[in-house]
């Protein structure tokens, strides 16, 4: 069960049930180019570090065209002070976290398996 | 029990409440010895009583209480491992593998790594291979007692199958240039050919969407969602899908989603969202804070371990100056057991000078990966930064190719310091010269017109040193630099040695010359040896 702490049409941060202690775990889906995010990244940023937890997993399996707001959005978060792990990463949001320096500040939670590397 | 007995279960008591270690509960099945880590069988009230008649009676590691606890990190293992085991007595769905004996999860029903022996099925080995899954699991993570019944488990790994099968035939048919499966909109997205909805999630704009990620959301769409592929199997004729783009368009014609060039087409949206990110940066204070210590982190980022090539010996020293350098290094390994060698040095500082860093690197990697001719790979990694630069801002750098089969290294030079030779036999140290000037000034031809290729054989015993200019503009209290003459007296001071030798040597020798003046630059030297006969 999921319930959504954001919610429009081209992008939604879902809130999943059964966390670990500390831990949230967030699914983002959706389009970092949709104006649905871009209008709204600041709200999402608040939202999150409104949080209680400590420890923030942000499920980016679903999430499309990974771009600089949405790296904005991961530093601005880092600064919240809360650890922040990023689940399944793109090879385009690894490379862009490389090639700005940024990457060794989130625990990258990798897939398994041929094929699912995307 | 006799007085002595007492006396030490009284202390045994004592030990115990202090200490969660004898807590420790496997499954509710009893408590773990923290000696000698064996599970004391029991429940309730009573598996106190019997852990302690264990410890005194049974356990060897305890010693007549000479031992020790085992540490909290090895009973939490140990508790996983009999608890993993418990479960794959006890539940079916931990037991649930495919033909080829994969592993499925049963946390978030996916084929793992880890595989079971049809012929010699071990619940140990099985119980010590899971955590290598468990660790890394999203699932399990999330909520460690949630594991999927059987009946649940074979019904998602069924659908999972069933998604997998339909995306790989998807992404062959992408692959072949299937017309009716690549039709998008102006906004890149794909337009489904069985029910003509525009399916917004799904871009083909890249290889790497096209590839990994749209198949497979594809494959999703027509299971779960498409009216038309539930109804029937076959698609719209290709003028009606064709229309139906048009029209999500408003006017005009489809827009095809034809491959754009694989890697070029990477690096420049990578290029586009470097841009903004500087945009971005500018306009917002705690972005700029935050990332200052970027730079840092992209330094750190550079490999820390040299490659090992048979015959060879390669030894690098990185000394970062953390206000100003702005160096880079890195190792590309090639078919053949080949070896692409670069150094680099951005000109500028801070930030700026972090991103053209980390943009360079990984152009210079992409293309050092795909083309063989140094004087290729640089004029390429040229045409891929010159847009991003800032005016005024360039980078020298070095790239060469070893190919220890024969003995040569084949190099360009970007208005880099030029590399150096040491030859064995003579114990001489030459300059290997080649032309060219720094990515970024110039673009196009009247770059690549400048560079030249130079090669340079290695004899048993020969050396070749890449360095950045840190190195011969180290400055002592009289601002006098070390300059190329002490640094070439230096390799011939050490030549004989190894590698590693020779570079910690020459490092030590610039120190020297520093005294107490602080380093104003980066420092890089990489040494290649072919080993003597």
């Amino acid at each position: 069960m999921a319930s959504a702490i954001f919610e429009e049409p081209g992008f939604r941060v879902l809130k999943q049930e059964g966390r670990g202690e500390g831990t949230l775990v967030l699914k983002l889906e959706g389009s970092c180019t949709s104006l649905d995010f871009l209008s709204n990244v600041e709200r999402i940023e608040k939202i999150i570090r409104g949080l209680p937890e400590s420890a923030v997993v942000l499920d980016v399996s679903e999430l499309d065209y990974v771009n600089s707001r949405f790296i904005s959005l991961l530093v601005l978060l880092t600064g919240s002070k809360k650890r922040i792990a990023l689940h399944h990463p793109s090879r385009m949001l690894r490379d862009l976290l490389a090639v700005v320096g940024i990457i060794d500040w989130f625990e990258l939670i990798l897939p398994e398996g041929p094929g699912t590397e995307a | 029990m006799d007085i002595g007995g007492w006396l030490g279960r009284r202390k045994l008591e004592k030990l115990a409440e202090a200490d969660p270690r004898f807590e420790v509960w496997v499954a509710e099945r009893g408590l773990l010895c923290p000696y000698c880590l064996k599970l004391v069988a029991a429940r309730g009230a009573d598996a106190r009583e019997k852990l302690f008649v264990h410890i005194e009676g049974i356990c060897e590691r305890f010693a007549e209480g000479a031992g020790s606890p085992e540490p909290m990190a090895a009973m939490e293992e140990r508790r996983q491992f009999l608890g993993i085991r418990e479960a794959l007595k006890f539940h079916e769905s931990w037991s649930i593998t495919d033909k080829t004996g994969r592993w499925y999860c049963p946390f978030c029903a996916k084929p793992t790594k880890v595989t079971v022996d049809p012929e010699n099925p071990s619940l140990d080995k099985l119980a010590r291979l899971i955590p290598t899954h468990l660790r890394a699991c999203f699932s399990y993570r999330s909520n460690p007692e949630n594991f999927k019944p059987a009946e649940e488990l074979r019904e998602l790994i069924s659908r999972l199958q069933q998604d997998e099968k339909l995306a790989a035939q998807i992404r062959e048919k992408i692959e072949a240039g299937a017309e009716i499966l690549m039709q998008v909109t102006r906004a890149a997205k794909w337009v489904c050919p069985y029910c003509l909805v525009c399916v917004e999630h799904v871009s083909l704009a890249s290889e790497v969407l096209r590839r990994f990620t749209a198949p497979a959301l594809i494959a999703k769409h027509l299971l779960h969602n498409c009216e038309g592929f539930r109804a029937s199997r076959t698609t719209r004729p290709l003028p009606e899908v064709k229309a139906r783009v048009a029209q999500l368009d408003g006017a005009g014609a489809p827009v095809p989603a034809k491959p754009e060039g694989g890697e070029d087409d990477y690096l420049s949206r990578i290029r586009k969202e470097i841009v903004e990110i500087r945009r971005d940066i500018g306009m917002n204070d705690e972005l700029q804070q935050s990332l200052k210590k970027a730079r840092q982190v992209v330094q750190q980022m550079l490999p820390k371990k040299v490659p090992v090539i048979p015959g060879y010996e390669i030894a690098l020293h990185f000394k970062s100056c953390l206000d100003v350098g702005g160096d880079f290094y890195d190792f590309v390994e090639k078919p053949g057991g080949r070896l692409g060698i670069a150094v680099g040095d951005v000109s500028g500082h801070g930030l700026e000078a972090a991103l053209v860093m980390g943009m360079t690197r990984k152009a210079l990697n992409m293309r050092a990966r795909g083309l063989t001719d140094p004087l290729e790979v640089l004029m390429h990694a040229n045409s891929d930064i010159v847009p991003d630069l800032e005016t005024g801002t360039f980078v020298t750098c070095f790239y060469g190719v070893l190919d220890p089969a024969r003995h040569e290294v084949v190099l360009a030079r970007a208005g880099h310091c030029f590399a150096l030779h040491y030859a064995a036999r003579s114990g001489e140290v030459r300059a290997v010269k080649s032309n060219g000037i720094p990515l970024g000034v110039l673009t196009g031809p009247g770059f690549d017109k400048l560079l030249t290729l130079a090669s340079c054989h290695l004899e048993p015993g020969d050396i070749l040193l890449q360095y950045s200019d840190g190195l011969t503009e180290a400055q002592d209290g009289r601002r006098e630099l070390y300059g190329e003459q002490r640094f070439m007296d230096s390799v011939r001071a050490y030549g004989r040695h190894d590698a590693d030798y020779l570079v910690n040597k020459v490092y030590a020798h610039v120190q020297q010359f520093m005294g107490e003046e602080p380093q104003h630059d980066d420092i890089t030297l990489i040494a290649v040896r072919r080993k003597p006969a």
